[in-house]
């Protein structure tokens, strides 16, 4: 292990020169906005071509490029620095340096990151001057802090990988020096508070209040708070290069969301607002949350899938036996944030509509409905390929094979719900197929299925198949469940506590639906039983959440699991998925609240059953140790197959999202005159998407092949 | 590490053929690919240009077996529901519009109020 620790990717031999030419590029980028000159919306738009090229297509290429390796740089150091948490507080190596394992795939890929988005600047600066030079009059403040941004993530990112051993080790700071990082943590805990209650930024929007609560001033607070020594001062690097990162990609969000959502300017583009207005519009938040979750878990499958080459070319057991626990951490990671991740992504989607219903019909309904059809495929597809490696790990657990029996259960539910999710509202037919449905176009019962209501019940259902999965999983080589009562108050406090946070967000919501008046949703009187009803199952599952504590805290643990898994399952998806169609019916707006419903019914029936199986398999004997290594070769191609899906989707997704805004740059406020401004079909998307795919995954052979000879060299 | 690459590269373009054929063939289900209309002629060409691509037509209708929006009637003969191809229909409609409004109504007028106020006639079913 020692000799992997010192062989990262560049080893000790990394380019001096690397630092210099990213400060560069930052500096240049700086200087592309600074000196673009002023535009406005309704000056007639300039393009340019390159070499003949399109240069929508050359941008689009660009861009879903620096997205690519961006994601990668920006959703490994995320869980790293959890994995090395998680090392320090257990106190072993095995984590540090897998999480050390991982920092070192960074390096090559953020240069690659910086080099990409240098010249995807250099491109949009040339190719659509008129367009970049408003968004720089708009956005010319957010641009220097962007840039100046990078600097800091440069330090941090060089910080964290090469301080990586000289942070190790020594003796506690003094006593003072701990007090002053506990006071600056208690400062930053004080400021949260402060934004928390509203008198910092009270006009902010809720979202992005939580945002910088949760992903800048929790971890900084954290960070600032545990410093005691070198290795917890290394720890916090980590989390400042997180927080930096993040920073730079909400930076960059909000320029697409104003693209799709433009605030604080008028109807001929003059910013008449501030430019926190133009930063905070409606859609940056909503897509800063989705892109986070969907950084985590592409930076965990293609850590994942440098496992499972590793894996493959593996020649000792000791080899395998590490690089098949890195790929299961990895995908631990990946099906973390993916679970979710679809939540995410309807949140997004309802900001959507609420900003434009054209866009939102478009999204759903008009050019992109098919696109979400190849998306339901190739997300569903995710799901089912991580259950299977999930199923392909129990294989080297002994103990496992007594719940192979619900394997066949778990695959059932996935396909049928894999084909609900998948099946189009209305199918492309014949004339005589129409004929044989009576004139119909849509068939009498796939068109249900085609709808709203049966996607939210089945994606429910896929998430929970899933975490059952994972349930078996870790209860593998355990071979019964303890006693909680014999744990002492600290179980019984922890379940109390998450049990209490979980309930408290689900009846927070009942509360609401309780309440709601109708007419804010444009609805009718008589129309709140609709809104009710979501209420009283709301109430009933909060019970039955705390019949699920009590059990657990009463050494009844499994039984409190099944009852409180089987009522959400019943609750998320056969009942309000059917309740779906009929809200859908007759009182069409509250199908939102049903989803959010199921949303927050599902996620505290997860965190909460996680929690109680934590305790319950605490220390539980053992049937026999994991047999890492022991993995079929079959299982490793599963886990690249997850990567490359999860980056065809990203793909795909950005083309969706990109194309909503149709033949505007800015949607409402200027539009695209060039003569692409028309929205290209799934053909050429899916050409273009995989073209990035495969350059993509060639420059991740690259890395993967410099960390190779390194090792190489290393070892010899 | 060079072996296994050399391995695992053809089956990502496995996977990635796929995705193309996947793309292709929605694709063609749904009406063919999307063409620029920026600048197109007075001309059957140019209307398809526009139907298919900027103008958004197919989002909500289909012609014949082209497409596969139904929110709005097809466009084409298809199946028992629509026997009569557009301009036929035209012709039957404009007069159904003459005889309620007791205004002169061609054809043409009742494509012209269709394109530009779509409201303004519905047919029944939509």
């Amino acid at each position: 292990m020692g000799q992997r620790q010192s062989s990262g990717i560049f080893g000790s031999g990394a380019n001096p020169g690397r630092f210099p030419r990213l400060c560069l590029a930052s500096l240049l980028v700086l200087g592309l906005a600074v000196a673009a000159s002023p535009a406005f919306a309704l000056e007639e738009n300039v393009y340019r071509q390159f070499m003949g090229i399109d240069s929508r297509r050359l941008i689009w290429f660009l861009a879903q490029m620096h997205l690519f390796f961006g994601a990668f740089v920006l959703g490994v150091p995320l869980f790293a620095v959890i994995i090395e948490v998680v090392g320090w507080n257990n106190k072993d190596p095995k984590f540090d340096n897998l999480a050390y394992e991982f920092t070192s795939l960074l390096s090559v890929a953020y240069a690659t990151t910086a080099a990409l988005g240098g010249l995807l600047a250099f491109a949009l600066f040339t190719l659509y001057p008129t367009f970049m030079g408003y968004m720089a009059g708009i956005f010319k403040d957010i641009m220097f802090l962007y840039a100046l941004l990078f600097f800091g993530e440069t330090f941090a990112l060089y910080m964290y990988y090469y301080g990586w051993n000289w942070l190790k080790g020594g003796g506690l700071f003094s006593t003072k020096m701990q007090w002053l990082f506990k006071g600056i943590s208690l400062v930053i805990a004080a400021f949260g508070l402060a934004l928390l209650l509203g008198a910092i930024g009270p006009a902010m929007r809720v979202d992005t209040r939580w945002f910088i609560l949760l992903l800048y001033i929790l971890p900084l607070a954290v960070g600032f708070w545990i410093i005691r020594d070198r290795k917890s001062s290394h720890i916090f690097i980590g989390i400042l290069l997180n927080v930096f990162g993040t920073a730079i990609m909400q930076l960059a969000n909000s320029w697409a969301g104003f693209m799709m959502s433009p605030a604080g300017v008028d109807a001929d583009g003059v910013l008449v607002g501030t430019v926190w207005e133009a930063f905070e519009n409606i859609l940056a938040t909503p897509i800063a949350i989705h892109r986070m979750l969907g950084n985590l878990a592409f930076g965990g499958l293609v850590a994942g899938a440098y496992a499972a080459v590793k894996f493959i070319g593996a020649k000792t057991a000791e080899e395998k036996a590490h690089y098949d626990w890195m790929g299961y951490i990895s995908n631990f990671v990946a099906i973390a944030a993916l679970i979710p991740l679809p939540f995410a992504g309807y949140y997004l989607g309802r900001e959507v509509y609420s900003t434009s219903a054209v866009m939102g019909n478009n999204m759903m309904g008009g050019d992109f409905s098919w696109t979400f059809i190849i998306q339901a495929m190739l997300v569903g597809s995710l799901f089912v390929i991580s259950n299977y490696y999930l199923w392909s790990g129990m294989t080297r657990i002994p103990g496992a094979e007594r719940y192979y029996k619900f394997i066949k259960y778990i695959l059932f539910a996935l396909i049928v719900s894999f084909a609900i999710w998948l099946t189009p509202h209305n199918l492309p037919l014949t004339s005589q197929e129409v004929g044989e449905m009576a004139g119909s176009q849509y068939h009498p019962m796939l068109k249900y299925l085609g709808l709203m209501p049966a996607k939210n019940a089945v994606v429910n259902l896929i998430i929970l198949a899933t975490f059952f999965s994972f349930l078996l999983y870790r209860r593998g080589n355990m071979e019964d469940a303890v006693s909680i009562r014999a744990q002492g108050k600290g179980a019984r406090i922890t379940i109390l506590i998450v049990g209490g946070v979980a309930i408290a967000l689900v009846a927070q919501y009942a509360v609401t639906m309780l309440q709601m008046d109708p007419a804010e949703l444009d609805l009718p009187a008589d129309r709140a039983e609709f809104i009710r009803m979501i209420g009283y199952v709301l109430v009933f599952e909060c019970l039955i959440g705390i019949v699920a504590i009590i059990l657990a805290l009463t050494d009844r643990g499994k039984l409190g699991q099944a009852i409180y898994l089987a009522v959400t399952a019943f609750n998320v998806t056969i009942f309000l998925g059917v309740y779906g169609f009929v809200v859908m019916e007759k009182a069409s707006p509250v199908l939102r609240n049903v989803a959010v419903s199921q949303f927050l019914q599902l996620i505290s029936c997860l965190v909460l059953v996680a929690v109680i199986d934590a305790f319950l398999f605490k220390r539980a004997k053992s049937l026999g140790g994991m047999q890492w290594g022991k993995m079929t070769v079959r299982s490793q191609y599963a886990l690249l197959l997850l990567t490359f899906v999860i980056t065809m989707n990203m793909g795909l997704m950005g083309f969706i999202r990109s194309g909503l805004r149709g033949d505007w740059h800015i949607f409402g406020i200027m539009r695209d005159t060039s003569d692409w401004a028309y929205t290209p079909s799934n053909f050429v998307m899916t050409q273009q998407v995989g073209a990035a795919v495969l350059l993509f995954m060639i420059g991740c052979a690259f890395m993967f092949w410099l960390g190779g000879i390194s090792s190489k060299k290393q070892e010899d | 590490m060079n072996v296994t690459i050399t391995r695992i590269f053809p089956f990502l373009l496995v996977v990635l053929g796929v995705y193309l054929w996947i793309g292709y063939s929605i694709t063609e289900l749904t009406g063919g690919g999307r063409k620029s209309s920026a600048a197109v002629d007075i001309s059957p060409e140019g209307g398809e240009a526009i139907y298919w691509g900027k103008g958004r037509c197919f989002t909500c209708h289909s012609v014949g077996g082209q497409g596969s929006a139904v929110r709005g009637p097809n466009h084409g003969q298809f199946g028992e529901k629509f026997p009569l191809s557009m301009g036929a229909r035209a012709v039957e409609r404009a007069r159904e519009r003459a005889e309620k409004e007791g205004v002169e109504f061609t054809a043409v007028d009742y494509v012209v109020e269709s394109l530009a106020s779509p409201g303004a006639y519905v047919v029944k079913g939509y």
